[in-house]
């Protein structure tokens, strides 16, 4: 019998990643330039702040309307309450009728983000680099793309997990965070409170995975559903790349970890193999209670089951036929 | 020319490569393309076609040499070779000339030639004061949607999968086909119960089910060559019997062919199994408090002769009764006579 190889990462060269301003911007690299991860693209001026006033809200003087105003002056009522500027900035009526107040727009740099060379500038809005990344395959994830710093917590206890949350609590607002081997729904909860970009852990609820696409927040299990723990391999990874700018693409459930130049690693190996035979000493990804997502090397081989010695503890437990996956690393 | 067909399904593959209707090979393979396998293969007819190569290098066939047709769940790729015949399970069902009512099972619905239900959501609860098992079931099922030929390795987690199927109402025919993912390479005496709760109408039903796909194997070869399709079915073995639905009790008197008869009273509530060899026949005359007095020829089979006198057709009452110990029970009747 053989079963298919399950490749946890990969390698992805001559990608292509696409950079985008939200508005027109200016851009200030050239075709085929080589870039950095803080080679600035271009800038752009940005509103970082934005107040949609309810639709009962009359301004205060219809000049007042796409001119600059300070911040604590009046700038209309709603009923009889009177509403003052939150910051320096300008009211503009929308299309619909309703009123929205934006923060005095700001220049915004457009880093690359990324190792390689500007492939095509599209208008002035866009510049689509090449590139090359280590991919880390996700079990699940909610569907939004983003990118952020990678801050990586050392694979704590549960308990631990909300101390090192409110530690780093003025760094992981949009940045993407992996909280360890699981990660429990109270400390998803409160993440997002903090307003983090994306979480990562080995195992996360199915409840949580709710409440993330809920609140539009990344989530992402790394080996599945439940306390699945993440395996030492990708752990390894990921900590090494620990405060990089990285990119998840939730649609197709991979982290992309931006890399300078590939370089082959003990962690994945470039062996093209879809299918192994299913003998002893190949190791294999269990995916049955009570070693889901625990890897093994696998001891003997039954009709209907396999023997697998646990990597964590040297146990030897039988799983059911299919319930494992063969590994590509040595 | 040779034939070679493939049933792509949710949690398995199946290939059959015929070359005459003596000369045959088979795989069946219990994984399916899932989005986890993104960092190997592409998409799922990438995974179905370096699956064939593979099988084919190991049996040191062309493939140049065969004729292919594909059956395809839960819809033919967008990626598919036009040139090559390919059909959806959907599709394939519905188009059979089969006069037995086909069940087609996996973990998430029914397809009959008149039914279709394939469709099981996620729970979308939000809360985080669930019990316990609430969470567990709810993580189990999303990683059997990620991994989907996880198959349960509890009794209770069988149970729980079979649930999302076993109390839908589908109406019978005298000769019943069980097939699908969820009978591929399972024999444990979890199935035929299954099997068996998915008949709920009073009768006598004569049922094969079909552990190998063959089912869907065979309809594929009788739509490219007729003549070869109708040889292979002659040839193919389903484990099958005759199953007497008689809700509330019944009594059965079974004439064998050498004159022997032998009455039973199955009492409410039971399933009792009555090993008749495969090849054999009998005749029964069954009375039940709600089958009326019925009397029929039957073959033997695996299965043998198998009286259910549970209530079926009404849902709500099938579900009170479907206790653990219950189940434990009328599993022995099987296992006593299977094992």
């Amino acid at each position: 019998m053989f079963i298919p190889v399950l490749k946890k990462i990969t390698r992805s060269e001559n990608s292509f990643i696409e950079r985008a301003f939200a508005s027109e911007g200016t851009i200030s690299v050239i075709l085929n330039e080589k870039v950095e991860p803080f080679t600035k693209l271009g800038e752009t001026p940005v509103s970082y702040q934005i107040l949609d006033l309810d639709s009962n809200f009359k301004p205060q003087k219809n000049d007042y309307i796409d001119d600059h105003i300070y911040k604590g002056t009046s700038i209309g009522w709603i009923g009889r309450k009177k509403i003052l500027a939150p910051f320096d900035g300008r009211l503009k009526k929308n299309e619909n009728g309703a009123y929205t107040f934006y923060e005095k727009p700001r220049e915004f740099w457009l880093l690359s983000g990324v190792w390689g060379f500007v492939e095509k500038i599209l208008d002035k809005r866009s510049v689509l680099i090449k590139t090359q990344f280590i991919d880390i395959h996700l079990a699940a994830s909610t569907k939004q793309n983003l990118s952020g710093e990678l801050i990586v917590f050392p694979n704590p206890s549960d308990v631990l997990q909300s101390e090192y949350l409110e530690k780093f609590a003025n760094n992981i607002a949009g940045n993407i965070i992996y909280m360890g081997n699981y990660a429990s729904v109270k400390v998803v909860k409160r993440a997002i409170e903090l307003g983090v970009g994306g979480i990562l852990a080995g195992g996360v609820d199915r409840v949580s995975f709710n409440i993330a696409k809920g609140s539009h927040t990344f989530l992402a299990a790394i080996n599945g559903f439940g306390r699945v723990p993440t395996t030492n391999y990708i752990f390894d990874t990921i900590k090494e790349f620990s405060n990089r700018f990285v990119f998840v693409e939730g649609d197709q459930n991979v982290l992309k970890i931006p890399m300078p130049e590939l370089t082959d690693s003990q962690n994945f190996s470039t062996s093209p193999k879809l299918f192994v035979n299913l003998e002893p000493s190949i190791k294999v990804q269990i995916l049955e209670k009570p070693y889901f997502g625990w890897i093994g090397t696998v001891d003997r081989v039954e009709e209907s089951s396999i023997f697998v010695k646990l990597e964590d503890n040297g146990e030897t437990v039988e799983i059911k036929t299919p319930n494992f996956l063969a590994l590509d690393i040595a | 020319m040779p034939v070679c067909v493939v049933y792509a399904g949710l949690s398995c593959v199946s290939i059959l490569i015929v070359k005459t209707p003596d000369d045959k090979i088979q795989l069946n393979f219990p994984y399916s393309y899932s989005d986890y396998f993104s960092g190997n293969f592409k998409n799922k007819k990438n995974f179905v076609d370096a699956l064939i190569e593979r099988f084919f290098s190991e049996n040191n066939l062309n493939k140049t040499d065969f004729q292919f047709a594909f059956c395809w769940y839960p819809e033919i790729p967008n990626q598919s070779d036009t040139s090559v015949s390919s059909i959806s399970l959907n599709q394939l069902i519905k188009e059979t000339t089969d006069f037995s009512l086909c069940i087609f099972v996996n973990r998430y619905g029914i397809f009959t030639q008149d039914y279709g239900n394939m469709y099981a959501s996620l729970n979308p609860d939000t809360s985080n004061d669930l019990a316990q098992d609430v969470v567990e079931e709810m993580n189990l099922a999303s990683n059997s949607y990620v991994f989907p030929q996880i198959i349960p390795n509890n009794v209770f987690d069988v149970i729980d999968e079979d649930n999302n199927v076993r109390f839908i109402n589908i109406e019978p025919k005298e000769k019943i086909i069980i097939t699908g993912d969820r009978f591929f390479g399972r024999n444990t005496h979890e199935s035929p119960i299954l099997a068996f709760d998915l008949i709920k109408k009073p009768g006598v039903f004569d049922f094969r089910i079909d552990t190998k796909n063959m089912w869907i194997m065979l309809e594929l070869i009788s739509r490219m060559n007729e003549k070869m399709g109708e040889i292979l079915s002659a040839n193919t073995d389903f484990a099958g019997g005759t199953l007497v639905n008689s809700p509330g009790g019944a009594e059965c008197l079974v004439s064998g062919e050498e004159g022997s008869d032998r009455l039973l009273v199955v009492k409410d509530n039971s399933i009792f199994v009555l090993p008749l060899n495969k090849g054999s026949r009998a005749k029964i005359t069954v009375k039940g408090s709600v089958l009326n007095t019925t009397q029929k020829s039957i073959w033997g089979g695996e299965l043998g002769l198998v009286i259910d006198t549970r209530e079926k057709t009404n849902l709500a009452s099938f579900k009170e009764i479907y206790t653990q110990k219950n189940l434990k029970m009328w599993e022995e009747a099987i296992c006593s006579y299977q094992y």
